[in-house]
């Protein structure tokens, strides 16, 4: 245990004495910090004149949302937001630039937005065509709403039902209260997690391929400890770091989100951000839920790059690899219509990041089990981790040096 | 203690490096002698475990090379290795012991130790980076020797060093050869004329020959001349006898050559070295002096 300590300690030093990977470090902490602020950058304009910067304009939506929280959210509060809308005037151009919408309509922005999305309605104005009875009937409303979208997917009846009563347990009425903290950083930790997998695959990569490029692979496997202890050390380095990474970089991340946008909402319902979501969380246990999958996805990247640092000779290679497997994902958009390719496609790393691809209203038929995406990303990320690392082991143990 | 090598074999897709390959290695200082390419390097590698051989084995007293108790064993100095240059030589060499199973303590002490021996204290806690080819190689040896190796494989060691630091460094070698197994490949032949009990000759993936000084080079004791004639007499040996050497002087040529019985009117017979057998070999003779 000691010599195996001694030879992470190396392993750490070989990675942290390079000044690219120091450099790199700061940067992705300071990276993940100015994204967590960047909506707060610059202003809104309001025909062609700074009306306010977004800072002062966040702090403006957080006063007022501050202002209707702990009011549930009932015919009243739909109401009113209704009513308040109703002032606007129709214009050309963004009816936000409105000060109608500034005085009175602002405040509601966020329930409106709600009942957008519950009434399937695309123009505000639509909402002023809602009946007071529909209002008094919101929640069923929203059921049915959630209902017929699940209906409408491909999976079958057993995944169906299974979201169906997944979406019954969602506690109903919703006390609004302002979340914009969680909601923000709901949006960073995709960015957040990009960052960590491109870090790791730049710092992981050389464990094993820089043994070849700096030629130390003859001194490394002739050694006692060369073809086990000295694995075991380089594969508890790479996922050590990618955790520790995945922690610091997640902290940052939540304390500049909540330090900026403010710490209230943890107990709030996610169905104040995602309306029609069928999972019956609080903000706070998406967040951690969330923050769990990014870091066992994370580990599945390293992983991988792992495998790829111990297969190929060079660092460089397996980092060009690494970042088209992270980014190209992001860009491919996989039909719903086919479950199990949508499925199949959500367990590539890049895809696991995504919120809306772990909490969606899908539920999947494996192996006789009924699970939800979340739990699928999880197993897959663990199962698929522990796959490749023997791999890579045996790949390092029976490399040739030529 | 015997390492025992066993038909050892080494094809790459169309050329073999290594042709069934059969040694028994006991105590003392081997000196592999054979031209880049001739399979020295693959051959210790697979003596190292570093490289899998396509048959054969290697054992070390009863114990496989694959084996960790075998690698305990076992210091190696590879030809053409990397260092991390950011380490000092200190921080390498813990980081070897550590690799080879030192305890930490111990480890401390050899790496100073060594660091003395090779005459690379005064630089201890300097980078690798800044260090020349000459103190990159004792640093090798160095490391080699951490685990007090029973086997000890230097793989043109060397090469790249100054002739001061050569001779050092052969002297260092001869005084490792006391009590355990040194296998040393180069194609400088003094250095293993000097240094080795035991000299193997290795071609085309072959030993072709094995022994002594004496025995190696009694195969073309006898039989090397040496004589100076005109160009016409230098177009006709050339021709016809293995040239060693070859030096042009102000109205002849001084030829030597290998030859069954005196290959011309004023040839001298000289004494044998084992550069002239090596050359003989390897038909590498022909060294115009101007």
């Amino acid at each position: 245990m000691n010599s195996f300590c001694e030879l992470v300690k190396f392993e750490y030093r070989k990675i942290l004495k390079k000044r690219s990977t120091v450099i790199i470090l700061i940067l992705g902490i300071l990276l993940t910090a100015f994204s967590c602020v960047g909506p707060l950058m610059g202003n809104y304009y309001i025909r062609g004149e700074v009306y306010e910067s977004n800072y002062e304009g966040m702090k403006k939506d957080r006063e007022y949302a501050r202002g209707l929280s702990g009011r549930e959210i009932n015919s009243d509060l739909l109401s009113e937001t209704i009513e308040a809308y109703s002032h606007i005037p129709i214009v050309e151009g963004r009816f936000t630039d409105t000060d109608e919408y500034q005085q009175y309509a602002r405040p509601y922005s966020e329930i409106q937005y709600m009942i957008r999305k519950v009434y399937n309605i695309d123009n505000f104005r639509e909402m002023f065509s809602i009946s007071k009875e529909s209002l008094d009937d919101f929640y069923t409303v929203r059921q049915s709403m959630v209902e017929k979208i699940i209906n409408n997917t491909a999976m079958n009846s057993a995944e169906k039902a299974n979201s169906l009563n997944l979406s019954r347990k969602v506690k109903t009425p919703f006390i609004y209260s302002y979340a914009g903290g969680y909601t923000r950083l709901f949006s960073q930790m995709y960015v957040t997690a990009l960052i960590i997998c491109f870090i790791c695959s730049v710092c992981i990569a050389p464990l094993f391929a820089g043994e070849y490029t700096d030629r130390a692979d003859s001194l490394i496997l002739s050694s006692k400890y060369g073809k086990n202890k000295i694995i075991h050390a380089k594969l508890f380095t790479g996922i050590s770091f990618t955790v520790l990474l995945c922690i610091v970089l997640t902290i940052v991340s939540f304390v500049t989100t909540m330090i900026f946008f403010g710490w209230d909402g943890s107990n709030s319902p996610i169905q104040l951000f995602l309306p029609l979501s069928i999972v019956p969380y609080t903000m706070g246990k998406i967040a951690l839920m969330y923050s769990i999958l990014i870091l066992f996805a994370s580990i599945l990247s390293s992983a991988l790059t792992m495998l790829l640092s111990a297969k190929f000779r060079s660092p460089f290679m397996v980092v060009v690899i690494m970042t088209v497997i992270t980014v190209l994902p992001g860009f491919v958009n996989i039909s719903e219509d086919v479950p199990w390719i949508y499925h199949l496609s959500n367990l590539v790393p890049a895809r696991m990041f995504k919120l809306e691809n772990i909490i969606n209203i899908f539920s999947i038929e494996f192996l006789g089990l009924i699970i939800q995406p979340y739990v699928l990303i999880l197993s897959f990320a663990v199962l698929a981790s522990m796959a490749l690392l023997p791999f890579a082991y045996r790949s390092f143990k029976n490399h040739n040096c030529i | 203690m015997e390492l025992i090598i066993d038909r050892l074999t080494k094809q790459y897709e169309n050329k073999i490096a290594v042709d069934r390959i059969s040694l028994t290695l006991k105590e003392g200082v081997y000196g592999l002698l054979g031209p880049n390419g001739s399979g020295k390097t693959s051959l210790m590698r697979m003596i190292c475990g570093v490289l899998k051989p396509t048959s054969g084995e290697v054992k070390f007293n009863g114990i496989d090379v694959n084996e960790e108790e075998y690698r305990d064993s076992l210091g190696y100095l590879p030809q053409d290795f990397g260092y991390y240059p950011e380490f000092s030589a200190y921080d390498f060499l813990l980081y070897m012991a550590s690799l080879k199973g030192l305890t930490k303590h111990r480890a401390k002490d050899k790496a100073s130790e060594w660091l003395e021996l090779v005459g690379l204290l005064d630089v201890a806690k300097k980078k690798i980076k800044t260090f020349s080819g000459g103190m990159k190689q004792r640093l090798g040896i160095a490391q080699a020797m951490l685990n007090n190796p029973k086997i000890l494989i230097l793989d043109e060691p060397t090469a790249g060093l100054d002739p001061k630091e050569r001779i050092r460094f052969r002297n260092l070698i001869s005084r490792l050869g006391k009590d355990r197994i040194v296998l040393l490949s180069t194609h400088i032949v003094s250095d293993v004329e000097y240094i080795a009990s035991t000299i193997l000759i290795m071609k085309d993936g072959q030993i072709i020959h094995q022994g002594s000084l004496d025995e190696i080079i009694s195969v073309i004791e006898g039989k090397v001349y040496e004589c100076s004639v005109d160009s016409k007499m230098t177009d006709y040996l050339i021709a016809n006898y293995p040239i060693i050497n070859i030096r042009e002087e102000s109205d002849k040529t001084f030829l030597r050559l290998v030859a069954d019985k005196s290959p011309c009117e004023g040839a001298v017979a000289v004494p044998a070295v084992l550069e002239d057998l090596y050359l003989y070999y390897f038909n590498e003779g022909v060294n115009r002096d101007e």
